[in-house]
């Protein structure tokens, strides 16, 4: 794992930081094809099926290293898995009903309305405008995950001994969207399954 | 180092499998060089019992008990027991509760069922390696659930196997298919069994098997085609002989169910076939023309029902149809033409078939046992968790602690603690499933976490979820405040406990101890009795079909046959089994052929279910 060895780069399975498991640097814009690498290689080295006729402490480590390395990667792999890790990993946690964002409080009522009516008269003229909508959510969607990307890198660029503070509000505000317009989003589609369009 | 062995336990067939010099085969039976068994078993009235072929002839007869599919029955509970399984089982009745069969006065629970198909795999194994074998790898369908998976592995250890893993059916099978060869892409393996239906997507790259998302359902399989069939021509016979007893006659059930079995095998070669139905207490046979056409009529529904979990499964991995590079056709019932067909237009591409679909789970058990072994490095499967895990929280809701497609092994802890002062313990209900309310879940287990009584919320209770790689679940809970670590045993509600697995061991190991050679020598001539009566109704019904010659030499092999059976040989019982089969094949055929033309303008299936 040459690439893990250098700098401040540690691998240690037995981590509670993600990051140090999979032996990547600790950086929030991840590189995709480098954190399958070590994922795979790290499969590699600890899979219970590698350690089948070891000793019972030898099996239990590998379990428990190989549950760590899965979690990590499931973690590391998504961008708002990740987020919300870094989040709680600095002491905050995002709030399991957040308030509507302020942001999106007039997409939300609207849509909310169309559904409610949807549902009501099963209009095929009515279906079609959910799905205009639907587009403008993904669109919504799609434009906070980049925004989600920029800042990760802003995290990356944090110098040293600046507060985190602004940062985890920024990332709060942010992750806290994300889960609205993903509810919305479910919404919408049990909306258009339920009445057939 | 002692070997270690594949098994598919099917819901229709089992196998069982081993690899040699690098590549998997299947072990066939020594003596009659079947490969599958059909997962059958037969309790008969004098204590006897059969399993797979032998054990169908026996319930041709009548006689007895005989429990096929077993496998739907794994891990539920009377409460999940469909209006069809309760007419097609000898169950003790019970709006809940585990499940069980009554047989001779004694009760018999589902893996014990199993167990019997294991043991007889067993035997065949050893009979061919000339060796002990006691460790195993046995598939499951990937969406079975953590009670089903715990059942199988009771199975195993019933039958006196330590099951070392438990591996997914869809991915053994991708194992097998060699797919490492392709460097990196996206596969789809279609699993139609006898009774399940499960649906992976995995990712490969560089020997690894990833597994993305897997989707099912454990209730849907080949048997509800025959089902479908077989009723219909129960109705037709009901109508047209006027005898609506047979539509409540569990033995009519067994008869037509089996017809209904093979005409959709001849349905998936020829475009029409004749279905046959043996009617207690009438001469002949109750016949009716089915065509392709008509049968896929009826079961196109069914068929249909597997697209759902395809595009959930496409949806969790989020890849498009057209991003999958191969896919793979596993299962029986994939031999049907409309279920190719509806996979092709599904996924717009040729899928796969060059391995035989019944034996290649097998074949990947093996490789995977191989692995396990130390036999190979090369490859490496990442399985997944196929339904969400978790625990009721207030209002009767789920709240998932572990989703569903996470990668196994897989451990999540969550901190617990009290909501009133001086609770002496916390009651945590597993869960699994995908509903929002707890009521629409299956329920895993119940267990009580002791605490220290203290002021509400006082008490810090870390549990840890643990999914080894078998999907198996278990929960250990350390009390922060004391340090005290505890292991709690997961139950599953409608499973064995590791006291009744013991006393059931014991009691199978005396049985084991009898002999042996008595119980194989009563299957041969079980068998050899089935082939000497069919014989017999062959001759009747087409004399004008062999001549003189032909019929002197199938008399002279019924003969031979019949002295055998009288005998205690069993090799030679075999030979002259085999002898009379071979002499009364062709005979068989022109029956066949004969009776396709006789129906051709005659009666059609959708007359008789009008």
């Amino acid at each position: 794992m040459s690439d893990t060895l250098r700098g401040e780069i540690v691998h240690n399975p037995d981590s509670r930081d993600h990051f140090e498991v999979l032996g990547l640097p600790r950086r929030l814009v991840v590189d995709q094809d480098q954190l399958s690498r070590h994922y795979y290689r790290l499969s590699r080295t600890y899979h219970p099926d590698f350690h089948q006729k070891g000793t019972p402490a030898e099996r239990i480590a590998s379990l428990r290293r190989t549950a760590a390395v899965n979690d990590a990667h499931k973690t590391l792999r998504d961008p708002v898995a990740r987020g919300r890790w870094w989040l709680e990993s600095h002491g905050r946690k995002l709030g399991d009903s957040p308030q509507v964002p302020p942001e999106l409080a007039m997409l939300v009522l609207e849509v909310q309305e169309v559904l409610e009516n949807l549902r009501q008269s099963q209009d095929s003229a009515l279906a079609e405008q959910v799905h205009a909508r639907n587009d403008e959510i993904k669109d919504e969607l799609n434009r906070r995950m980049e925004m989600l990307e920029d800042h990760f890198a802003r995290w990356d660029a944090l110098p040293e001994g600046a507060s985190p503070e602004p940062l985890l509000d920024e990332l709060a505000a942010l992750l806290a969207e994300i889960s609205y317009l993903k509810t919305l989003r479910r919404d919408v589609d049990r909306t258009l399954e339920s009445v057939g369009a | 180092m002692p070997r270690i062995l594949g098994i598919d336990l099917g819901t229709t067939n089992s196998l069982i499998a081993e690899v040699v010099d690098g590549a998997p085969r299947v072990i066939a039976d020594p003596h009659t060089g079947e490969v599958l068994l059909p997962s059958v078993v037969h309790y008969a009235d004098d204590g006897t019992v059969l399993v797979g072929q032998s054990a169908r002839e026996a319930e041709a007869r009548g006689t007895g008990i005989t429990i096929a599919s077993v496998k739907r029955l794994m891990g539920i509970g009377m409460e999940h027991v469909n209006a069809d399984d309760r007419t097609q089982f000898p169950l003790v009745e019970a709006e809940s509760g585990p499940v069980q069969f009554m047989i001779r006065d004694e009760i018999i629970t589902p893996p014990q069922v199993s167990a019997e198909v294991l043991r007889e795999l067993k035997r065949r194994a050893e009979a061919v390696l000339g060796e002990e074998i006691s460790e195993v790898v046995i598939t499951v369908p990937a969406y079975f659930n953590d009670s089903q998976r715990q059942a199988t592995r009771d199975a195993g250890r019933l039958a006196g196997l330590n099951v070392l893993r438990l591996v997914n059916e869809p991915t053994a099978a991708s194992l097998a298919y060699g797919l490492d060869k392709l460097d990196h892409g996206v596969i789809a393996v279609y699993d139609l069994g006898g009774g399940t239906f499960d649906i992976s997507l995995l990712r490969l790259q560089g020997g690894i098997f990833e597994v993305l998302s897997t989707n099912g359902n454990t209730r849907l399989g080949g048997d509800d085609f025959d089902r479908t069939l077989a009723r219909r021509i129960l109705e037709g016979a009901a109508k047209t002989l006027d005898r609506p007893d047979v539509l409540t006659d569990r033995y009519a059930w067994a008869l037509a169910r089996r017809e209904a079995e093979n005409a959709k095998i001849r349905l998936s070669k020829d475009t029409e076939t004749v279905a046959r139905l043996e009617v207690p207490g009438m001469d002949g046979d109750y016949r009716v023309l089915v065509t392709r056409d008509q049968y896929e009529r009826m079961i196109r529904e069914i068929a249909r029902q597997t697209l759902a979990p395809c595009r959930q499964a496409l949806k969790d991995a989020g890849i498009a149809p057209n991003e999958v590079d191969e896919v793979v056709m596993v299962g029986g019932s994939t031999r049907v033409p409309l279920v190719r067909n509806l996979v092709r237009e599904f996924f717009g591409k040729e899928p796969l078939t060059n391995i035989n679909p019944d034996e290649v789970v097998a074949l990947g058990a093996a490789v995977q046992a191989d692995i396990l072994s130390g036999g190979t490095k090369d490859m490496l499967l990442l399985d997944v968790v196929p339904l969400s895990l978790g625990i009721e929280t207030m209002g009767g809701v789920m709240t998932r602690i572990i989703h569903r497609n996470t990668t196994i092994p897989c451990s999540i802890t969550e901190e617990f603690t009290t909501p009133a002062d001086d609770v002496t313990h916390i009651d945590i209900h597993v869960l699994q499933g995908e509903r929002e309310l707890v009521k629409d879940n299956r329920s895993l287990a119940r267990f009580k976490l002791p605490v220290e009584p203290q002021p509400a919320g006082m008490p810090r209770i870390q549990v840890t979820f643990l999914i080894d790689a078998n999907g198996i679940l278990s929960v250990t809970a350390i009390d922060k405040k004391t340090g005290h670590e505890h292991t709690v045993e997961v139950k599953p509600s409608y499973g064995l406990t590791d006291e009744q697995v013991e006393q059931m061991l014991l009691e199978s190991f005396d049985y084991a101890e009898e002999d042996v050679t008595a119980r194989l020598l009563a299957e041969t001539r079980v068998e050899a009795e089935s082939l000497l009566l069919y014989t017999g109704k062959a001759l009747r019904e087409g004399p004008e079909l062999v001549d003189e010659d032909e019929r002197a030499a199938i008399e002279r092999a019924a003969d031979a046959l019949r002295k055998t059976i009288e005998g205690d040989d069993r090799q030679a019982i075999l030979d002259a089994t085999q002898a009379l089969d071979q002499v009364t094949k062709p005979l068989a055929e022109r029956l066949m052929n004969r009776s396709v033309k006789q129906l051709l303008l005659n009666r059609s299936m959708d007359e008789v279910a009008a």
